[in-house]
């Protein structure tokens, strides 16, 4: 039993002591995390992460993984590449990189305040520079026609008012109000989308006493947040101190940046000169600082995935380390891991390996504990074998040394796929699809993909059998794209008397050739077609009937073979767990329940096949109970040609009884013997005082404990109602079960009828209705046919026909036989942390 | 007729001796009892297929006939 195949039952497991000196435990740890063969147990689930004896250390760590996260942050920002890894270079230790990490984060925190600082400046007199130049622009060319215009308007106002903003108000205050105060003036940019509603608060605040220019600049770097907005230049022009504050507040609140700005042209030139000096100045030491920062983050790069993969196994290692329990002493750290029996060597390598490399005085002791607690499930899967394992895993993780239902569904999930969506021209699509996935699965493999195309990645062996089986069932139902193929030689079916006239176009466009053709229809002349489905069916006006008959009888077939190999799983299951009890209580009916009804439905199916009879098998089946016995074969007119084979009636009153006394025997006699053996030990206990079993109990037969929760040792409380019920669910569902699942195999049928139907209406109502017509009309139905084909067949009929066989391996298959109570192996492995997110 | 049937099993008997050959000689050392398995069971069911589509066909109680027009 335990050279059982590879795959079928879950790796033996062991719970594993160990001992670890506290001077090389981290050690020993992290080359067992490099084995990746142990999960360990928490030792300590009361306490609190800070409470724990590393928990300090695990802090630190997340302070560097938080660093690393900055770097990686900044580095992308860059646009840099981060360096290959550097996988094994152990040489930093922890503290080592923690400084230097440290050390790092402080000058780049440093060099990016600078960077931030000066492009704040720089942005800050490339705005100055602006409001010098535009609004400059503005005085002058109003200056200019001041001067006209206070040469012509000298007789009106004598006072002589040579104010610089004067001819700008000309019309409005100036002349009204001479003995108005200085007019002030704001110059700064505003952001351009603002400027309307500036104008416009501004104009209210002040009841119209403004007077505004602005101009567009086209987009600047605003200083305060570093991002390019559309600006515009304005100046403002008030009168009176309290408008100004009022002014300043709005601006402030419109986020427009003030400048100062001197009145006279002089100054305002000497202003302009400086500015550009000191532009050109802050140019260089900002370019300087890019450089420097560019060379502090091109060193990060380089070595931050190494960094990152350090600082992610020490954190791991730190987090294995507490889940250990520490001695009073504080010498030594015990732990507790499960194993798989077979990687134990492993183990023992590995920490031989350490105990040598640090010269440690003691090495760590491994040993194996006794306990009746479940291991975990573990299956050592490949790439193959891994995305079934997966669709198992997803229904429920199998109880610990349980039959793997992964096993036959590697095929038959990829069979029943392909029963549904057999086409061997789709199925050829697919398998291309397939292959590309399989042969660059090196090169994807390393890239990242996204989402659904990931998804369909991990499933790549899966697509690769669903499209090879697409393609036979597609031979068998003889359909490419929907079109016949005569690949096993011309239809056997020929006009009746006449076995040569074979040609189908022929009687078409002959009517008189071989009118029997269109009334009682061809004749077979030569036996069955030798592979899959006869091509004369293609087209025919009765080839739904055959078909549809066909299909539904296959579906059931099987259906029933499926249910049968989930009923003898159940037997492997009891056999390992020497449960004889239930192998006689609930293997045994169960067979007898399924295939004395459904079983023998299937054997009519083949022999009304094979003897050509005209029998009505839903008459049969529904009489074998309404009227058993050979009353229930004739039918309302007396004739009696639903019986198939002598003796029918006497078998199928047999065949009903059997399977309906097999019911109670499903139900009563398991919960009734566990009650009886629960008693008989209590008794016992009691003749020889309380004896438990206890850990000195015989080791090797350790898993069979484990494993068999009806075997001897289950001494705690036996509820017999609990019991009762838990039996009574058992056998309702599995006898309802019988009927139901075996009707639900008939999706098998919906599904391919609906898939050769929509095919077949792609072809010729879209693709042969174009070739009627010109060129044309060819080439846009080819390209919807080809959209229909890829969007409708291709992507919705393949995902619809994975959940349906989904649900069969699920539900029909798996409830046969699977409890899936187990929970899954999660070894402490550096192989998986690597691939962690930071 | 006989022929074709007794044909197309012998074809599915051969496949199956030589996918079991192909797995003792080509699989590892030791336990190969998956790979005969997942072959075995994938050539059952093709068979499966295929005999049931040919047993459908040996007395048909329905005959393809001509759509007209």
């Amino acid at each position: 039993m335990s050279k059982a195949m590879e795959l079928f039952r879950s790796e033996e497991m062991q719970l594993m002591q160990l001992m670890l000196p506290a001077e090389s435990a981290h050690n020993t740890v992290a080359a067992l995390g490099e084995v990746g063969l142990l999960q360990f147990k928490d030792l300590n689930p009361d306490k609190s992460a800070f409470q724990r004896t590393f928990a300090n250390q695990v802090k630190r760590c997340d302070e560097m993984a938080r660093k690393l996260r900055f770097f990686t942050e900044q580095v992308e920002k860059m646009g840099l590449l981060t360096g290959s890894r550097l996988g094994s270079e152990r040489t930093v230790d922890l503290d080592e990189l923690e400084g230097q990490l440290e050390e790092l984060e402080r000058e780049l925190l440093e060099t990016n305040g600078n960077a931030e600082r000066l492009a704040r400046s720089y942005n800050e007199l490339v705005e100055l520079q602006l409001v010098l130049e535009r609004a400059g622009s503005f005085f002058d060319e109003t200056r200019g026609r001041a001067s006209a215009a206070a040469f012509e308007s000298r007789p009106a106002a004598p006072d002589g008012v040579s104010e610089i903003g004067a001819p700008l108000l000309a019309e409005a205050a100036a002349p009204a109000e001479p003995k108005s105060a200085r007019l002030g003036f704001v110059a700064g940019l505003v952001p351009e989308d603002k400027l309307n509603p500036f104008e416009r608060l501004l104009f209210r605040a002040t009841r119209g006493n403004m007077f505004l220019k602005s101009t567009s600049v086209g987009a600047v770097v605003d200083p305060g947040t570093g991002e390019r907005v559309e600006k515009a230049v304005f100046v403002v022009f008030f009168a009176g101190e309290r408008a100004r504050s009022k002014i300043l507040k709005i601006c402030e609140a419109f986020g427009a940046n003030r400048y100062p700005f001197p009145e006279e042209p002089t100054r305002q030139r000497q202003m302009n000169a400086e500015v550009t000096a000191r532009l050109r100045e802050l140019q260089t030491t900002i370019e300087a600082g890019e450089r420097h920062r560019e060379n502090v983050l091109q060193s990060i790069a380089s070595s931050l995935e190494g960094w990152a993969i350090q600082v992610k196994r020490e954190k791991a290692v730190y987090h294995t380390l507490n889940k250990f329990s520490v001695d009073v002493t504080r010498k030594v750290l015990v732990a507790e891991a499960w194993c798989p029996v077979s990687g134990k060597a492993r183990v023992q390598s590995a920490l031989r390996a350490v105990a040598q490399a640090t010269a440690a005085t003691v090495g760590t002791v491994f040993q194996p504990l006794v306990t009746y607690e479940q291991p975990p499930t573990y299956f050592a899967t490949n790439k193959i074998t891994g995305c079934f394992q997966e669709i198992v895993d997803a229904y429920g993780v199998a109880k610990y040394r349980e039959v793997n239902p992964a096993v036959l569904t590697i095929v038959t999930f990829p069979f029943l796929f392909a029963v549904m969506f057999g086409d061997v021209g789709h199925g050829t699509l697919m398998l291309l699809f397939a292959l590309y996935m399989v042969l660059s699965e090196h090169s994807l493999l390393r890239q990242q993909l996204n989402e659904i195309f990931e998804m369909c990645f991990a499933g790549r062996y899966c697509i690769l059998l669903m499209s090879i089986f697409s393609i036979y069932t597609g031979l068998i139902y003889n359909e490419c794209f929907s079109v016949p193929m005569a690949i096993f030689g011309r239809g056997h079916w020929a006009c009746p008397g006449k076995p040569d006239a074979v040609e189908r176009i022929q009687m078409h466009f002959q009517p008189d050739l071989c009118p029997e053709a269109f009334n009682q229809g061809l004749a077979q002349e030569r036996g069955p077609y030798p592979f899959g489905v006869d091509p004369t069916w293609h087209g025919s006006r009765t080839e739904l009937q055959f078909l549809n008959s066909l299909k539904m009888k296959m579906s059931i077939i099987l259906g029933v073979i499926q249910m049968n190999a989930g009923i003898v799983n159940s037997l492997l299951n009891q056999l390992s767990f020497r449960d004889s009890l239930s192998t006689w209580c609930e293997f045994v009916p169960q067979m007898i329940f399924l295939n004395f009804l459904f079983g023998y439905l299937c054997l009519l199916m083949v022999i009304k096949w094979v003897s050509g009879s005209t029998a009505d098998l839903y008459h049969i089946m529904i009489y074998m109970f309404l009227q058993p016995g050979e009353g229930g074969l004739t039918c309302d007119g007396g004739c009696m040609e639903n019986r198939m084979f002598p003796g029918q009636g006497t078998i199928q009153v047999l065949l009903v009884l059997i399977a309906l006394i097999s019911v109670p025997f499903m139900l009563l006699p398991k919960p009734l013997i566990l009650k009886e053996r629960h008693e008989k030990r209590a008794q016992q206990l009691e003749a020889y005082g309380r004896v438990l079993p206890t850990d000195a109990d015989d080791e090797e037969s350790n898993a069979l404990h484990i494993a068999a929760p009806h075997g001897g040792h289950d001494d705690e409380e036996f509820d017999f109602s609990e019991v009762m019920v838990h039996q009574m669910i058992h056998t309702i569902e599995f006898v309802l079960g019988a009927v139901s699942n075996t009707a639900s195999y008939l999706r098998l049928w919906a599904l391919s009828l609906a898939h050769s139907q929509l095919s077949a209406v792609f072809y010729d109502r879209v693709l042969m209705t174009g070739i009627k017509y010109n060129w044309i009309a060819l080439v846009v139905a080819f390209s919807v046919f080809a959209l229909a084909t890829l969007g409708v067949l291709m992507v919705m009929e393949t995902l619809s026909a994975f959940l349906h066989a989904l649900r069969l391996h699920w539900v029909e298959y798996m409830n046969k036989f699977y409890s899936g109570s187990g929970y899954k192996f999660a070894p402490f492995s550096f192989a998986m942390i690597d691939k962690d997110e930071l | 007729m006989a022929s074709g049937f007794w044909g197309v099993c012998g074809f599915f008997l051969a496949l199956e001796v030589v996918l079991t050959l192909g797995v003792l000689f080509t699989g590892r050392k030791g336990n190969n009892g998956l790979r005969h398995t997942l072959c075995t069971t994938a050539v059952f069911c093709c068979w499966l297929m295929w005999i049931i589509v040919y047993m459908a066909q040996l007395n048909p109680l329905v005959r393809p006939q001509l759509q007209n027009g």
